[in-house]
């Protein structure tokens, strides 16, 4: 598919609806798509360098608001969406290996003098750990339940925290050192850009990974959870250790971040990371669209960027996100950009008069409850 | 552990009587699980409304707490006017949020998290309004002793809550068990589709179901304040997330289940702050809850739903 074959890049152009954003872009001839592609990434990586009028933020630094809660918030949702957009897990404790991430990196930084980059791995692993107890323990149990006691997950890691005195308490850890410098950027207190440049490198590498992932045979068997659990076990998919998996890979990604985070805020303490975090981590995700990587980003940014954005409203700018944010979800339940191929429900399909949904659906199968009832055979080629 | 030694029965009594308080707060997201098996955030938010207005009320009436009679008037005014408001609230969170997401067929997930926002601006409004730190409640009953049991002191406020509380909820579990819009709560619980081919109107059974949350709620609001003796902003939210806990432990959809979570839940907070210290208070009560779910993934009682669940 070289550019010798415009002509025929053309038609499937034209045979692609002008709604369809994604056949459209992959109707373009391969160059294309990655010069667009390599565009993107030169933008965002810009980003920290450049002052946009109608983009920046007022009442705050637009570099830092770039690193956190920006990118944070793209690096948790993309992890925390491989629990719930992927393998139907809704976790509500995504906070705690944030939490874990950044205080493993707090304190070995501080205590230890552990260097920055040593600790990223451990970090990760640390998280991963978490994610592997908390799975094992407890993914067992049927959704709905299952997403309170991550939500208790949470709750517990914070208030482990609070009340280890090795750790701070609730004064938390100060002083956590910079990381040393790296194919020549410097990391300072100050200046919030190599610490964006660093992040987003991360970002692109861990979503590199996951679409490589997906499209696999681990991502397949997801893929099949997702639609029916029941089903896919049935048919040899090893269920239980595919939701472990997405989980630790999910906690693995959060140790990830919360460590970067801990090295650029120098200061951690376990307010950073209550439950409103991984409220809003949750929101983001599912308002973007569970299950779409880009949309899953988008609505990060979204969630993230908004409040900074509207700083000038300074008390009133949490009321209006909350409510702006409570009519996107009855405007688009399904999202911003909804799941594609089993995702979407299509126009045709929807039931009439009986807005009630099958009582005794739990709620995580309930989001996929138009996938498993109104979507045709599952997808071709998922034979595991 | 000593502390707990020497005075179980005062631990025992003060359990009990937070529990009353997570058990009626459970009910209030049971019966709305049971119908639609929603996870309905909001409610927090709604005791929470309930509580400022209970708190309005004591401003205004300025009863004498250690008359009794005045005492009485006092509650019976702070319950009605708690409970109109937060009936209201409840039922106009459905019409406004959940039924045009069901409508939409959005799922439980999105409905969840527009109750997360929900409870976010309620909060929002009251911090606003009433201020970011608790606010003290006027005395509604005396803090004299009843009864003294096995060395453990039942203060009035702890009886009238505990009383009030089972009362309120063995009340509910005679309704939904034995009345006719009891009967057809439970019929669409089972199996919604079903229930509306027998002639039930389902669309009203849900609302019926956001009314029982609501007076709950009312209810709830009133007796934590009596109790708590104080309110704030965020009181929806921590109170909210026990009930909630106390809900799943007993069994959701289960009005059973939402008492005996709420009271089991209530001794072992009560019991594990006497042991481990009160900073573990949460810690505490979510490892019972973790713990219980892997020995009954169903809660205590179970849950109440025939619906085959996957």
């Amino acid at each position: 598919m070289t550019g010798g074959g415009l002509a025929a890049a053309r038609s499937r152009w034209r045979a692609v609806s002008a709604y369809d954003v994604r056949g459209r872009l992959l109707a373009l001839p391969a160059w294309v798509r990655l010069l667009l592609l390599v565009a993107l990434i030169a933008f965002v990586y810009g980003l920290p360098y450049m002052t946009i009028p109608v983009l920046d933020t007022p009442g705050s630094n637009f570099a830092t608001v770039l690193f956190f809660p920006v990118g944070m918030y793209v690096l948790c949702a993309v992890g925390l969406d491989l629990a719930v957009g992927r393998a139907g897990i809704v976790n509500f404790g995504f906070a705690g290996f944030f939490a874990l991430g950044a205080y493993t990196m707090a304190w070995l930084a501080t205590k230890h003098g552990v260097d920055f980059y040593a600790t990223l791995p451990i970090a990760a692993v640390v998280g991963a750990l978490a994610a592997l107890i908390l799975g094992v323990a407890t993914l067992r149990l049927r959704g709905d339940y299952l997403a309170i006691v991550t939500l208790a997950f949470g709750l517990i890691v914070v208030a482990i925290i609070n009340n280890t005195s090795a750790l701070g308490g609730i004064n938390g850890i100060s002083g956590v050192p910079h990381p040393g410098p790296l194919l020549g950027l410097s990391f300072g207190t100050f200046d919030a850009a190599p610490y964006d440049i660093l992040l987003f490198t991360i970002i692109i590498l861990v979503i590199f990974a996951i679409m490589r992932l997906f499209n696999s045979r681990v991502g397949r068997a997801w893929s099949a959870i997702r639609q029916d659990e029941d089903v896919a076990e049935l048919m040899g998919v090893p269920t239980f250790r595919f939701k472990v998996a997405a989980l630790v890979l999910g906690g693995a990604i959060g140790g990830l971040a919360g460590s970067t985070y801990a090295a650029q805020a120098i200061y951690v303490s376990p307010d950073q990371f209550d439950v409103t975090l991984s409220v809003l981590f949750v929101s983001a995700v599912v308002l973007g669209g569970a299950g779409n990587l880009f949309g899953v980003i988008v609505g990060a940014i979204v969630i993230a960027y908004l409040p900074e954005r509207f700083r000038g409203f300074e008390d009133l700018r949490i009321l209006v996100f909350s409510a702006v944010l409570t009519l996107m979800m009855i405007a688009r339940p399904q999202g911003l950009i909804p799941r594609r191929r089993h995702g979407v429900r299509r126009p045709g399909s929807r039931a009439t008069s009986d807005p009630l949904p099958l009582a005794g659906q739990p709620p995580v199968s309930a989001v996929e409850r138009g996938s498993a009832m109104l979507d045709g055979p599952s997808e071709p080629g998922g034979g595991l | 552990m000593s502390a707990l030694y020497h005075q179980f029965a005062a631990f025992t009594i003060s359990g009990l009587t937070v529990g009353a308080i997570y058990a009626l707060l459970a009910s209030g997201y049971t019966i709305v699980y049971r119908i639609l098996g929603l996870f309905n955030f909001a409610h927090g938010g709604v005791f929470m409304v309930g509580t400022f207005i209970a708190l309005f009320v004591a401003r205004g009436m300025n009863t004498n707490p250690s008359v009794a009679s005045s005492a009485l008037i006092g509650i019976v005014a702070m319950v009605v006017a708690a409970a109109a408001a937060t009936t209201v609230l409840s039922v106009g969170l459905e019409f406004s949020i959940f039924r045009p997401i069901r409508i939409r067929q959005g799922g439980g997930l999105p409905a969840l998290v527009a109750g997360l926002g929900a409870i976010s601006v309620l909060q929002e409004i009251f911090a606003k309004w009433q201020g970011h730190y608790p606010v003290r409640v006027p005395q509604a009953v005396g803090s004299s002793t009843v009864t003294t049991i096995f060395h453990g002191d039942l203060h009035v406020s702890q009886l009238v809550v505990f009383v009030g509380a089972m009362a309120t909820l063995i009340l509910l579990q005679r309704y939904v068990a034995l009345a006719r819009t009891g009967r057809a709560l439970r019929a669409a619980g089972q199996d919604a589709k079903t229930a509306a081919l027998m002639g039930i109107n389902v669309e009203r059974v849900v609302i019926v179901s956001f009314v029982i949350a609501g007076l709950t709620a009312g209810v709830a609001a009133t007796l934590s304040n009596i109790y708590l003796g104080s309110t704030w902003y965020f009181e929806g939210f921590s109170l909210g997330i026990k009930g909630f806990t106390a809900a799943l432990l007993g069994g959701m959809g289960s009005i059973g289940g939402a008492i005996a979570g709420g009271l089991v839940l209530g001794l072992a907070e009560s019991y594990g702050a006497a042991v481990f210290g009160v900073e573990w208070q949460d810690v505490i009560a979510f490892a019972a809850l973790v713990l219980v779910l892997l020995i009954r993934p169903r809660g205590i009682v179970g849950e109440r739903m025939a619906t085959v669940r996957a």
